[in-house]
Parts: C-alpha cells; structure tokens; sequence
C-alpha cells in the first residue's frame, strides 16, 4: 500500500511535467526541418503572377479606381455597405464576426484578402475563378450590398470623376451593362493585388538562422519554436499550410461541425459546379484569357475528396482574424488546435486531417508558434485608409 | 480493388527527386513498354499548375504514339488523389504525349499511374516521386 503510494508520488510529477512543461532538451534542425523553414518564409514569396482573364489587373489606374470603389458605400442598396464594411484594413480586412452581416446575415465567415490574389480560386468553396469575377458576386447578393448591375453601372456614369476615370481606363466603347459591371470587378481586383503581407516575427527567424551557420538565434523563444517543430512535423499542419502564405489555396475536408440551423456546407463539389456555370468565369466573353490560360478552371480536381472541402485559408495574421473557419465554428486558436487534435468524423466527405495525440504543452506551443504570424502589409498607407469623402 | 492489386504487383517504381535538374522518372509498364515521363518546369514547385511530357517506346525503342492515355495518382501516404484532373493528349508530330493540367498541394511522396489503352487492351504504369 505504501509503496504504491509512493510510486505513485514518483511518478506523478514526472506525468505532469511531461504533459505541462516545456522539454529541457534544446531544438535543434536537421538538414530537412530547414528546407521545410525556409520554404515558409515571406522571402520566398514569388512577385504576384499577372491574371490573363484581367487585362487590367496590374493598371495602376485601374487600381486607383479600385480603390475608391472598395470604400464605397453607394455601391450598395441602403448605402451603408462597402466593401471595406467587412474586409476592414484596421482587422487585417476581416469584420471579427462569426458570420458575415451586410444588409441581411449571410451564411459564411469573413476571411482575410491579404495575399488572396496569389490563389487561383476565391470563396471557401472556390466557386469563383479570378479576383475579379469575384468582386461581382458580393454586389448583387441579397444578404451583402444588394445592389445590381445595372445600379452599379448607372452610379459610375453620374458621378464625374468615376466616369472620367472609367473612360479613360476601359474607353467608351461599350455600354453593354455586363461588359460594364466586369470591368468594376476588373478594377477592384486591381486594387485588392496591392495587399500584400511583409515580413513576420517568424520570417525575421529564418533570416536569422539562414545567415549564422551555428543556429544561435534569439528571435523566438523556446515555445515559439517548439511550435514551429510540431507545425512542420508531428502536427503535419504544413502539409496544406504551405508556401510563403502558409496555404496550398486547395481545398480538403477538415471535419468540421456545421453551425447550428444550417446544413453542413458542401465545399469544393458545389464551388466548381457554380465556377463551371459562371458567366464571368476564365473561360466566359467577359474575361480576357485565352482558353489556354484557363488551366485551374479545364482541369479542376473532382470526385469525393472535394464533398465538404474548403479552402485551406492562410495563417500570416492569424492571431488578429478570430473566429476562424468557413462558418466561425472556432472562436479561438486554441479550439482550432483542439480540432486538429481530436480529428473527429465528418459530417458529409471524410475528414483528411488524423488526430495529432498533442499533449497540453504542446497545443501551447503550437499556439504560442502560429502568433508570431503576424505579418503587417507591405502596401503603402494610402491604399489602406478609406477616401476622404467616406 | 483487383486493379490496384496488379499494378502493386507489376510495377516497378522509380525515384527521383525535384532537386536534380531534370527528373525523368522511367518506368516499365506490365505489358512492358518502356516510358520515360518528365515536368516541363524543373524544379517543380508545389501548388503550380503545369504539364508534362510522356514518351513510350517497345523493347526494340519503337515509339508507340497510337495509345489513349489517363492519368491517375495521388499521394499514398495520405491517402488522397490528385488536386486536378490533367489530361492526355497525342503529339502525332513528335510521337509522344503531353500531360496537362498537372499539380501537387503538398511536399512527399506522390504516384502518378498511368493507363494505357489500345483496342480494349489495357496496360498500367506507375511512378513514384519526392516532391519538396
Ligand atoms: C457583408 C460582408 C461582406 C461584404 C460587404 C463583402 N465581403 Fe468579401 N467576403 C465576405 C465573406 C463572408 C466571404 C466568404 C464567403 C464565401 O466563401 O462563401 C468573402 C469573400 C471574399 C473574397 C474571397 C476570399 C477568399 O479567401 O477566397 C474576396 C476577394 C472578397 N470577399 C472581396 C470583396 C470585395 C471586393 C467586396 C466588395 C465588392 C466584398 N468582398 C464585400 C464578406 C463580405
Ligand atoms: C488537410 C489539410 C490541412 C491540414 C493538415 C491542416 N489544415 Fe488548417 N485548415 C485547412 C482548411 C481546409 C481550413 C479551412 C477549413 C474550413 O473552414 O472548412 C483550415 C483552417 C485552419 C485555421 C483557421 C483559419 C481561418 O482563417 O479561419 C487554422 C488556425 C488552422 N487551419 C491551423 C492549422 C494547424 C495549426 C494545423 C496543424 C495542426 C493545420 N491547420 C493542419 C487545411 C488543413
């Protein structure tokens, strides 16, 4: 009896230290972690590919106009809503909500465009195939700016220096309204290519350790990198969070619950039928791609795997955009770390995810690894304030 | 089921990596045609769309350029296909087979099996890879 108890005094704190405590052994990487390292660094972050469906995606005009375009509040029905009135640039363009609220409350959570424009698919079910066919959607949805093309068209030719600055960037020559209304979504893709992600307290990291041969480093602390292993190793998070923008921009099923009230979201399997049938799509009259260009969009992935997959969404700012996922689901980093934890069942599909057997210190580490993510933009100032007539 | 049990059986796989400059990966098929199968971009980086080249001989290096190709494949290890649908397309002129629309989401090991068929005969060949 006695012995037992003092087995069991012996091990106890070892058990809980074990579970609790940071591992006294320092980190160290092998050839293989630092290829993985880099890989995730901001440095390695290609310049932005040009959209072939938008010939006007790098126009600095067009950009402009774009801008004033995102501000915009009479680019809705009430003229309460803009753009901006959810991607807000002071919440690294997201609205902090569960669910997106315009005119009426949608169905889906507000993910962040920094860095979007590098994905070729937008949505979390990847329903639409350019920034620019994008931007037309939240126009006209009911529960968004609930305006219409035609509205939309009409406000740019009453108002001078829109109509200016419309001719002189897409001429005159056709009054067509969906030739029009393209061309607005072809301008705020113009504007939204500018916003760009710099470098993070991670990124610093890998400066650090690419140029001292002896992997001293300071900028990170013990958990912090504690984190990075887990999230490049057993955690496997890098697997879909990849590249310099910590996303491949595919889309896999990670077994989430629906929100109560509403069915579980069918993902990628209705997202690409809807980007089939999209008149604005690549290969539509209203883009400027030749078939060939159209790659993404002829040789879209189907079958099972996409039942209930969503778009692997980037982590650079991560620890400012809560409540996270395509329906807010988690609130908080930790319940997403808990999620990938327990991989439970999905609902619809099956989810791809494996449970992970992270012990509490290490669900703290890899916490403590995805806040040094903060990544602040490198576009200049101007483009992220609202226009003074707002 | 049946399928996947003779292309385990009769395939043989080979290794390459993305790092050597260019990786044409080889492989026999089961009913024995030689086929050399490499990416047009070198290195080949994840999450970008892009295509390949295929070309198939017999024994005696006669090109077989008559044959209707699909293309399968997918990371075994995590049991998951391909993010895109490529397709195969003849190249009467050259003699041998562009493989469009191909990419890979994720570093590791990936397959690509490869179905060859002509007059309801029906041949399979795999290569195995590591991508970074
Ligand atoms: C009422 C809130 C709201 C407004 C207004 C709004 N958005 Fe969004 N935005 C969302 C939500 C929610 C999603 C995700 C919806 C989905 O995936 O089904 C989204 C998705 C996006 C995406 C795709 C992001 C990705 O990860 O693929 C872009 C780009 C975008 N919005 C730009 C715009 C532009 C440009 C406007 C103005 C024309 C706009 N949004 C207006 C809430 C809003
Ligand atoms: C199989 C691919 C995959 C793996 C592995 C994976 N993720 Fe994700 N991640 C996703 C997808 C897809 C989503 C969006 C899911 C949704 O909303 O349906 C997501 C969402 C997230 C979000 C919320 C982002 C937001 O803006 O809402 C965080 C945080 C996150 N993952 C962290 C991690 C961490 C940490 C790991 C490793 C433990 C990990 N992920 C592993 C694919 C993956």
């Amino acid at each position: 009896m006695k012995k037992g108890l003092l087995i069991f005094l012996f091990f106890c704190p070892i058990y809980l230290s074990w579970m609790y405590l940071p591992s006294p052994i320092p980190i160290s990487w092998d050839e293989d972690d630092i290829i993985k390292i880099k890989s995730l660094s901001i440095s390695q972050l290609k310049p932005l590919p040009v959209d072939p469906s938008n010939s006007f995606s790098d126009n600095e005009k067009a950009a402009i106009f774009g801008h004033m375009l995102f501000f915009d509040k009479r680019l809705s029905k009430n003229s309460q809503i803009s753009c901006a009135s959810c991607h807000q640039p002071s919440r690294m363009f997201t609205d902090g909500k569960k669910i997106e609220e315009g005119l009426g409350v949608g169905i889906k959570n507000t993910p962040t465009i920094i860095g979007i424009s590098f994905s070729p698919w937008f949505y979390w079910n990847g329903r639409k195939d350019s920034q620019w066919s994008q931007a037309l959607e939240p126009l006209e949805s009911n529960h968004e700016h609930g305006s219409n093309r035609s509205l939309v068209a009409q406000l740019i030719f009453e108002d001078n220096t829109y109509s200016n600055l419309y001719n002189e960037i897409f001429g005159n020559s056709s009054k067509n309204t969906e030739v029009i209304f393209s061309n607005i979504g072809k301008a705020l893709a113009a504007y939204q290519r500018k916003l760009i992600p710099g470098e993070s307290k991670f990124d610093k990291y890998v400066n650090e350790i690419s140029s001292s041969l002896n992997n001293e480093d300071k900028i990170l602390s013990y958990n912090e990198k504690a984190g990075l292993n887990l999230f490049i190793n057993k955690g496997q998070c890098i697997n879909c969070h990849n590249g310099p923008l910590f996303t491949n921009n595919s889309f896999h099923n990670t077994g989430l619950l629906s929100i109560p009230g509403q069915l579980p979201s069918l993902g990628r399997v209705e997202g690409l039928k809807l980007a089939r049938l999209d008149p604005f799509n690549c290969l539509g009259k209203y883009s400027n791609a030749k078939k060939e260009d159209c790659q993404e969009l002829t040789y879209a992935g189907e079958g099972d795997e996409f039942i209930g997959a969503h778009k692997t969404p980037t982590l650079r700012n991560i620890s400012l955009t809560s409540p996270y996922m395509h329906a807010g689901q988690l609130e908080s980093i930790a319940l997403v770390i808990d999620h990938y934890n327990i991989a439970p069942e999905a609902m619809i599909g099956h989810n791809e995810a494996k449970p992970l057997n992270l012990r509490p210190i290490e669900k703290k580490q890899l916490e403590a690894f995805l806040n040094t993510l903060i990544s602040p933009l490198v576009t200049e100032k101007k483009w992220l304030l609202g226009l003074p007539k707002d | 089921m049946i399928k996947k049990i003779i292309i385990s059986i009769f395939l043989f796989s080979t290794y390459a990596s993305s790092e050597s400059i260019h990786p044409v990966l080889e492989t026999v098929s089961q009913n024995g045609y030689i086929i050399k199968i490499f990416s047009e971009v070198t290195p080949i980086n994840i999450n970008v769309i892009h295509n390949w080249s295929i070309d198939i001989r017999d024994s005696k290096d006669n090109l077989i350029d008559d044959l209707i190709i699909t293309v399968n494949g997918g990371m075994p290890l995590h049991s998951h296909g391909l993010p895109t649908s490529p397709k195969v397309v003849n190249q009467s002129s050259t003699g041998s087979y562009k493989l469009e629309g191909i990419k890979f989401h994720m570093a590791g090991k990936w397959e690509i099996v490869m179905e060859l068929k002509k007059d309801n005969l029906i041949d399979v060949a795999k290569v195995s890879f590591n991508i970074r």
